[in-house]
């Protein structure tokens, strides 16, 4: 008999947790609604914050200075923002030819605007930790498969995918100059751009063992191994590469003080990024940059903060914050005593993790108590303290897995 | 007495057994011919290309095999048993009850396990001739949590086969397709490598659920 009941609670437990999983889902299926992301620029011309936003009274785009309020038409918004919408301006033939008396050259235009995204998710995934180096200096316009991968454990070796052998012989020569540079295996991490489709390679920025970052590169089928020299106290976390169309930086640096550098073309010199609190483990940023401006947008759950920054320099200019409603609402609040969760936006894994609710739905718990020691008096069972207690912490969940399986 | 159990279970589902494996290693043949195909028509470094920077995973369609064969082995075992009520026979045997029905499940569960322990096999192989460790420690994490959710089937089945009411049967059927979820949350290769083992407790946890359910049918619950 004891047994029984110890299957059954069993059974009690995995359906508590599965409805604490289940029901704030559904609730969350049903009533959430897109967070508003006000798209936000620096106006060269206006000096201002200018923002597209949708006027839920008017039904329509509103396109205004934050500063003066100003409302302009889609055709007016173009000239004010003309980094932005600096190719519907030249198909015009309306894009200006200075700004602050300083001459606006087209190709630098095409070449110094970028677009840079990161989220969470794009760091914490599960990846394969096998890199693709192409030739540097191949002399082709096009960038092609070099025909291995490398691998970095306690050495670097690199396998042909062909025959899935090692090739010693490369991976010795590439083996001697990380031993001359002092870099130290195992690596932490490795940030490289894979990809055919772009200008040009600048190889791979990789974390040693030791906090140091190094730019790898093959040059003329010989490696390419460079220490980059890292301010005090900057200890890297992460790095993303990005190979830029005017070749002014090589990657982004985030250190473990939740700061953000750029490693610079010039003789490889850290230059810090301005962003408000930002935490990449959590937070989204969105880099627009132009010849002028660079526009830094940190997302997180609080809201959103834009900074713009002189491009040259990189000193803040403008700041702006918009805060998010987080306020949850009161039927859950009241219901929902916890949700059990497995995925979430921040991550590629699955974890587990559990959000508590409010002291208030304490509340509801004892009250659905009280009602289960009803029902079941009513349906002339013996009262288990179990079922009494495990309702009590797991509140409507714990109610509807023993109304179905206390029976 | 408990081998003359085995014999019995073994005698029931000799030939699932034995056409779960044939399938199983005719889908994985199948699998195979395709790669090979894409390994003469694109090459092996575009094919490891697409895997390691664009996460690609090669062996999506075993995703629901597991507990496809998990579902069937519990109705092959179980149904013959439910079936004008013939447990009962099995219950007279002169050992405990508990001892009966956990001999029935792990029988089934170690059949699976050496099915699918089978299958994994042949596909490592295959894995470790074409491609590196890292490729194949990926492919484990992605498959195993599949592979789990075929002995899960099968615990959960089993409980469903096993109870002797519909009303609760509907139950648990509920819970059976809410738990398997748990194993195709994503399809983002070695999304669950920090879980993993934790998930291969769950067929384990289910498992004896299906021994309340032969206690309930000793009591006489019914519809």
């Amino acid at each position: 008999m004891k047994n029984r009941y110890s299957i059954n609670y069993l059974i009690i437990v995995l359906g508590t947790l599965l409805l604490a999983w289940l029901l704030p889902k559904s609730y969350h299926l049903v009533t959430d609604t897109a967070s508003k992301n006000i798209f936000t620029y620096y106006s060269s011309v206006d000096k201002a914050f200018c923002t597209i936003d949708f006027d839920d009274k008017e039904e329509r785009l509103i396109r205004k200075n934050m500063n003066t309020n100003r409302v302009y038409s889609e055709s007016e918004f173009d000239s004010i923002l003309p980094m932005f919408y600096s190719r519907q301006l030249m198909a015009d033939g309306r894009m200006p030819k200075s700004i602050d008396g300083k001459v606006i050259n087209l190709n630098d235009v095409k070449f110094k605007k970028f677009f840079f995204k990161i989220t969470p998710a794009d760091k914490n995934k599960p990846h394969i930790p096998l890199y693709t180096l192409f030739e540097s200096m191949s002399g082709r316009v096009r960038i092609e498969m070099p025909g291995d991968v490398f691998r970095l454990n306690s050495k670097i070796e690199f396998i042909n995918p062909e025959t899935n052998r090692v090739n010693e012989e490369k991976s010795q020569c590439f083996n001697k100059i990380f031993e001359k540079r002092g870099f130290r295996f195992p690596a932490k991490m490795a940030a490289g751009n894979p990809s055919t489709r772009k200008a040009y390679d600048e190889g791979y920025f990789i974390i040693d063992n030791d906090d140091q970052i190094f730019h790898l590169k093959m040059v003329n089928a010989m490696p390419f191994l460079r220490k980059v020299s890292l301010p005090a106290g900057v200890v890297p976390e992460y790095i993303l590469t990005m190979e830029p169309d005017d070749r002014s930086f090589y990657a982004f640096v985030f250190d473990t003080n939740k700061r953000l550098y750029i490693i610079t073309t010039d003789a490889y010199k850290l230059q810090e990024i301005p962003t408000s609190a930002f935490d990449i483990n959590k937070d989204q940023l969105l880099i627009m940059a132009n010849p002028l401006f660079w526009n830094i947008n940190v997302i997180s759950s609080k809201g959103k903060t834009v900074l713009a920054l002189n491009a040259d320099t990189k000193q803040v200019v403008d700041e702006v914050t918009f805060k998010q409603d987080i306020s949850e609402s009161a039927y859950s609040k009241f219901i929902l005593p916890f949700a059990v969760g497995f995925t979430n936006a921040n991550t590629k894994y699955i974890k587990p993790m559990v959000y508590f609710g409010s002291y208030w739905v304490l509340l509801t718990n004892l009250l659905l108590t009280l009602v289960f020691v009803f029902i079941t008096r009513y349906r002339k069972q013996k009262i288990q303290l179990f079922s009494v207690v495990w309702i009590a912490i797991t509140g409507i969940y714990g109610f509807i897995a023993n109304i179905i399986f206390n029976r | 007495m408990i081998k003359a159990l085995l014999f019995k279970e073994w005698k029931k589902t000799k030939w699932f057994a034995i056409g779960a494996f044939i399938a199983g290693v005719i889908l994985l043949t199948y699998l195979f011919l395709k790669l090979g195909r894409s390994f003469r028509m694109v090459g092996l470094e575009h094919l490891w290309d697409v895997i390691v920077n664009r996460d690609q995973f090669l062996f999506r369609d075993l995703k629901f095999f597991p507990p496809a064969v998990g579902f069937c082995l519990a109705l092959a075992q179980f149904v013959p048993e439910m079936v004008q009520k013939r447990i009962k026979l099995s219950l007279h045997l002169p050992l405990s009850n508990r001892k009966i029905v956990f001999t029935m499940l792990g029988f089934g569960m170690t059949l699976l396990m050496i099915i699918f322990a089978m299958h994994l096999l042949i596909l490592l192989t295959f894995s470790g001739i074409y491609f590196p460790v890292e490729i194949t420690a990926s492919m484990i994490y992605t498959l195993l949590p599949w592979y789990i959710a075929g002995l899960a089937a099968y615990a959960m089945m089993s409980w469903i086969c096993l109870e002797p009411s519909w009303k609760r049967r509907i139950f648990n059927t509920l819970i059976m397709f809410a738990s398997l979820q748990l194993f195709y949350l994503t399809d983002f290769p070695g999304a669950y490598s920090f879980v993993v083992l934790s998930v291969v407790i769950i067929p384990f946890y289910v498992l004896p659920f299906g021994y309340l359910s032969v206690q309930r049918f000793k009591v006489g619950i019914q519809d």
